[in-house]
């Protein structure tokens, strides 16, 4: 029997975002084994490849944002076993406007750069994986979202044979992202797996107390493995060695498919997490790590000669500004700024590399200021709700506030000089996108207040705002704001401003690596994984070279071998000795005396044929006479 | 359905001989794919078979063979051997096939590839004793025809060291077994009727009297470490490979770790289970410096058939560690580090080849800018190596988990070794496939991979996909026979 009341157009929108996602993945890799098929295509191919899904999110969005799940099953092993994996996926307002916002971005992306059927294939990809993170319930099914990301980031190399203008540095800059990618999937897939075999599953949506599982070793180690990997996402400036090289082509496809989604697939898994960092050690530890780690980025950042660098880096880093804050918000709160900063990214890819006219920079500067969380967008209750806890965590609020200074300052330094792309690559598909993007990263339409809940003591709630089902599900979240919180982001943000615009009169982008060009190789080699590895790949290689050359092949395969051998020499020695000796006793002068009966055994020995002719004989002459008897 | 196994067996060597009888070119290779497809096709069924719910009817067939000596030709398909089953008879196909237009004695090489399919397969589905050590010892013997005719220059040393290794090992073990025989009454091969009977037995050698437990067991694992090889006895295998095509090589590679870790895992679990449980630190041990061992060896690695014997290594280390956990988890991530290493060492293998059959070289120096042409190729390549260091969506990622699991509930300490190990070979198989394809390309023209070559990679890499997404079927299958196995005796 069908059960019609199941049937509805909300209970169909999950399994049909579901089905998007996988037409979306089969369509972009039969793009790619028929790239030569599709070229003719190339218009209609993302559109074609993300239609369905985005199609299901704006109905889910029409239909009143309310969450959609499907239950969690069992992936490995039985349910009720303890170790067993557990899959699940979940549409919810996250997941539906990270997915849509993407989407579009990629859109506007393609229609205005224009480019290869591969480099269309892998945004298509990108898109799924991102939109299977953004769905997942369980840590597992992220997981699989990232491993598939990972596979994209080497499919804009694929073709480059075709392409005339092919960027050298491609492989370097795959080179590192995979490191990174693959290094931090491998230790946090061992940090969950130890989670699962204490009996800790990572379901995004049950109850899971990760401060409780650290009270063991095991959980211990397993929880800090997990929070690394993760954390291994959000280091661009891993990457700082590919950023000083020189290369062409379109950044926005590089930043989307090389850097922004592990950063932000990270981000989402983290924020899947919330109830288990909010307020604990491990959301601590998390925005002290993405504190050093940003300071880190501030070295490499301010020794870059590129700007499209500097842009492709600056951008990279949002994630983790995001990071540094959301732990210690509250959950409606740090929703919005997730949401919103995703926002502000997406507009600034587009709106960051413009050419220097009024309108370019304005709208660049718009996006820039919702990244850092300025009053009037999404993003400015959580980042005002961060800094108002500047008396309860001064160290932290203040190494915060430092490095919001710095970064705004690169950022507005940034922005002032412009990007690298001399001819406006203006179309109307950038300006419908940015303003789709403003309309939706502004405070009234995201959390229904004017200022985004960023001043204290103000409900200015918009009337009929309450109602809406997004808007609602926030409003039971109450943020502790204060005018010391609005007035730290604010003044930061100020005054980066004022220092990038003063720094902005030099000639070069940064001053600092003409100045201090020992100190840019040294920060350009310290944060390169490149670097490192080959550091390492000496380390390890040194002590591998001995052990198979000195101890395995000189030990082992000669020094024994050759003992045996001499062992086996001094037998045959000993051997042939005897028998010499042997050979006096029964033949020569010792034994002189049984020559005689020794050569009656040798006539019989030596004579064989004679032997048997004398047998033969004899039992022929037998059978003779007993048959004549 | 349990005659299905002597055909899942037999059929590649019913091949060969079909091959003798008539020379013809295209009947031979007809003959010789045909063989290795219905040995696969029948390992699918055999799996299919397989309940998870019920891990004592699992698929066996067991006739008397020398009734006087208790010998019995017993088979059997369960989850110990499942994956290890299901990947050689899946790889040999495309073994074939890869040697497909071979220029020097084509049926030769096809007829060896056969029968040493033959002496895998039997090998890992004997539940006799005697019938183990008969497939044990076949193995050496097409593996020696095989490199010394078709190898580089050494090839007979390394093939005569191949083959005294092997005869040292198959003595270990003969003597071993031998002790196993004569210290039980009434006298049996069949690890059926031995299962729990060892416990407090001793043998006596010379007027001697040893545990049986001690003696027997130590010989055996002796013999298996030399086959799988372990360091620091793995010297052979290295020389082995690095003088034969890289497609010998994997062959070579089947006949090696899946095997040996399979046998052992049989053995010890079934017959010494105390034993084992009394040396599971030393077997952590001895899969860690395996580990340890073939990652150094891998940083230095020049040739992509080196690349393949440490990457064995280090396969055969982690899968050590899964069995040396002694816990459900780890066994059943055991036997997918050695499904999911054995399919990757394939499309290693296989790509190898290509590359060597265009540049002439093995010697990863020599290549660059590989992807410019054969796009194709360093897909394969690249989810080959996603699988290795267990990226998820391949079923690497599954292995990886299942033995992180194992391993945590054993000690910690293991898995972060494991993860160092893990983490070096990630960062170094990333700069090898950039070195050889990406950057400038240094050969001057490289043609496009051919339709038999895209059929030898392509359903490899579907494989490792499809498993990685779907593993559940596999990880049922293996998981019941690891619980049956050590409800009996647990180690731990």
């Amino acid at each position: 029997m069908i059960n019609y009341e199941t049937l509805t157009l909300n209970a169909a929108l999950l399994p049909a975002f579901i089905v998007a996602i996988l037409f979306a993945i089969s369509v972009a890799i039969g793009a790619l084994i028929f790239h030569k098929q599709t070229q003719k295509a190339e218009s209609i191919l993302l559109p074609v490849i993300l239609l369905p899904g985005l199609l299901t999110l704006m109905t889910y969005i029409f239909n009143g944002f309310d969450s959609l799940d499907w239950p969690i099953v069992h992936w490995l092993f039985r349910k009720d076993l303890p170790e067993s994996l557990h899959i699940g996926f979940i549409l919810d307002p996250l997941a539906a406007l990270s997915s849509l916002v993407m989407g579009v971005l990629l859109l506007s992306v393609v229609i205005r750069n224009r480019p290869r059927t591969a480099i269309i294939s892998a945004m298509g990809l990108c898109w799924a994986a991102f939109s299977i993170v953004a769905t997942a319930k369980t840590f597992w099914v992220a997981a699989i979202g990232l491993g598939i990301g990972s596979f994209t980031q080497i499919v804009p190399i694929l073709f480059s044979v075709e392409e005339k203008s092919e960027n050298k540095n491609n492989d370097l800059r795959w080179a590192v992202c995979a490191k990174r990618t693959w290094i931090g999937l491998l230790i946090s897939t061992v940090g969950a797996s130890g989670l699962a075999a204490t009996g800790t599953h990572l379901d995004f949506f049950n109850e899971n107390n990760l401060v409780e599982a650290m009270k063991n070793p095991t959980g211990l180690i397993a929880v800090i493995l997990l929070f690394v990997g993760v954390l291994i996402s959000f280091l661009p400036m891993s990457s700082s060695i590919f950023l000083h090289e020189k290369r062409s082509g379109f950044y926005e496809e590089e930043v989307i498919i090389g850097e922004g989604l592990g950063g932000w697939s990270a981000l989402i898994v983290l924020y899947r997490l919330y109830p288990n960092i909010h307020d604990t050690v491990l959301g601590f530890g998390l925005e002290w790590a993405a504190l050093l780690i940003l300071m880190g980025s501030c070295v490499v950042l301010a020794f870059l000669e590129s700007k499209r660098s500097a842009i492709y880096f600056w951008l990279t880093n949002t994630p983790l500004m995001v990071l540094l804050v959301f732990p210690s918000i509250s959950s409606g709160n740090a929703l919005l700024l997730i949401i919103g900063s995703f926002i502000a990214y997406c507009g600034l890819i587009i709106a960051f590399d413009h050419d220097r006219k009024a309108t370019d920079q304005s709208a660049a500067g718009f996006f820039f200021l919702g990244s850092l969380g300025f009053i009037g967008w999404s993003t400015s209750g959580g980042i005002v709700e961060f800094f108002s806890l500047i008396e309860e965590r001064p160290a932290l609020c203040i190494g915060a506030i430092i490095i919001w200074i710095i970064f705004s300052a690169f950022g507005f330094r940034i922005l002032l000089r412009g990007g690298e792309t001399a001819n406006a690559r203006n179309s109307p598909a950038k300006w419908i996108t940015l303003g789709l993007f403003a309309l939706l990263g502004l405070a009234p339409v995201l959390s229904g207040r004017w200022s985004g809940g960023a001043i204290p003591d103000v409900s200015d709630w918009l009337d009929q705002a309450k109602n809406w089902p997004w808007v609602s599900g926030l409003v039971t979240e109450t943020a502790k704001i204060n005018w010391a919180g609005f007035g730290s982001i604010h003044a930061a943000i100020l005054i980066g401003g004022l220092l990038g615009a003063f720094i902005s009169r030099q000639s070069e982008l940064f001053p600092f690596s003409k100045s201090y060009p020992r100190a840019g190789i040294a920060a350009r080699g310290v944060f390169g994984l490149v670097f490192i590895s080959k550091k390492w790949a000496a380390f390890l290689i040194k002590p591998g070279k001995f052990l198979e050359e000195k101890v395995f092949l000189k030990v082992w395969e000669k020094i024994i071998p050759s003992i045996v051998l001499t062992g086996f020499n001094q037998l045959k020695f000993a051997g042939e000795k005897a028998n010499t000796a042997t050979d006096r006793v029964t033949s020569n002068q010792y034994a002189y005396f049984l020559s005689a009966p020794s050569k009656v055994v040798q006539w019989f020995h030596g004579g064989n044929v004679r032997l048997y002719a004398w047998f033969a004989i004899g039992w022929v002459l037998i059978l003779s006479i007993y048959l004549a008897r | 359905m349990k005659s299905l196994i002597p055909i899942l067996v037999f059929a590649p060597t019913i091949g060969a001989i079909l091959q003798v009888l008539n020379p013809r070119p295209l009947f031979c290779r007809t003959v010789a794919i045909l063989a290795t497809v219905i040995s696969a096709v029948t390992a699918g069924i055999l799996f299919s078979e397989i309940d998870p719910q019920n891990p004592i009817e699992t698929p066996q067939f067991i006739v008397n063979w020398i009734k006087s000596y208790s010998i019995h030709f017993a088979l059997e398909v369960d989850g110990l051997n499942l994956l290890p089953t299901l990947a050689t008879a899946l790889i040999f196909p495309f073994l074939i096939i890869s040697e497909w237009n071979r220029s020097f004695a084509r049926r030769g090489i096809h007829a060896l590839l056969l029968i040493l399919e033959t002496a895998i397969l039997g090998a890992l589905c004997s539940v006799d004793l005697f019938l183990l050590i008969f497939f044990l010892m076949m193995i050496p013997v097409p593996l020696y025809f095989l490199s010394s005719i078709w190898g580089d220059e050494g090839r007979e040393k390394a093939s005569f060291r191949m083959i005294s290794v092997s005869l040292v090992a198959s003595a270990s073990l003969f003597l071993g077994v031998l002790i196993i025989f004569h210290g039980l009454e009434p006298h049996t091969f069949l690890i059926g009727d031995l299962r729990g009977k060892l416990v407090g037995k001793t043998a006596e050698i010379f007027g001697v009297s040893f545990e049986m437990n001690q003696i027997a067991f130590g010989l055996i694992t002796f013999a298996l470490a030399l086959r799988a090889p372990i360091w620091p006895v793995h010297g052979w295998c290295r020389s082995l490979i690095l003088r034969a095509p890289a497609s010998i090589g994997v062959a070579t590679l089947l006949a090696g770790y899946p095997v040996a870790v399979t046998v052992f895992t049989r053995i010890g679990y079934e017959l010494f289970p105390q034993s084992v449980g009394s040396h599971l630190d030393l077997l952590m041990g001895a899969g860690i410096i395996t580990a340890i061992f073939g990652t150094l060896s891998l940083l230095q690695e020049k040739d992509l058939r080196g690349i393949l014997v440490s990457f064995s290594s280090i396969a055969t280390g982690f899968s050590i560690i899964g069995v040396g956990t002694g816990l459900q988890t780890g066994l059943v991530g055991s036997q997918f580090i050695l499904f999911s290493t054995a399919v990757g060492l394939a499309i290693w293998g296989f790509s190898s080849e290509i590359l060597h059959y265009r540049s002439k070289t093995y010697l990863t120096e020599e290549l660059s800018g590989v992807m410019k042409t054969l796009p194709d190729l360093g897909v394969s390549t690249l989810i080959a190596l996603a699988c290795f260091v267990g990226v998820p969506g391949t079923i690497g990622f599954i292995s990886y988990s299942l033995l992180s699991m194992g391993s945590f509930n054993y000690h910690p300490g293991i898995i972060i070794v494991s993860l160092v190990v893990a983490t070096v070979v990630s960062g170094f198989l990333i700069q090898v496939f950039r070195q050889i394809f990406l950057g400038e390309q240094k050969t001057a023209s490289l043609s496009a991979l051919t339709f038999r070559e895209r059929v030898v990679l392509f359903p490899l890499v579907f494989v490792i996909v499809t498993t990685g997404f779907i593993p559940s079927p596999l990880v049922e299958g293996v998981k019941m026979t690891v619980m049956r196995i050590l409800a009996q005796g647990s180690p731990n």
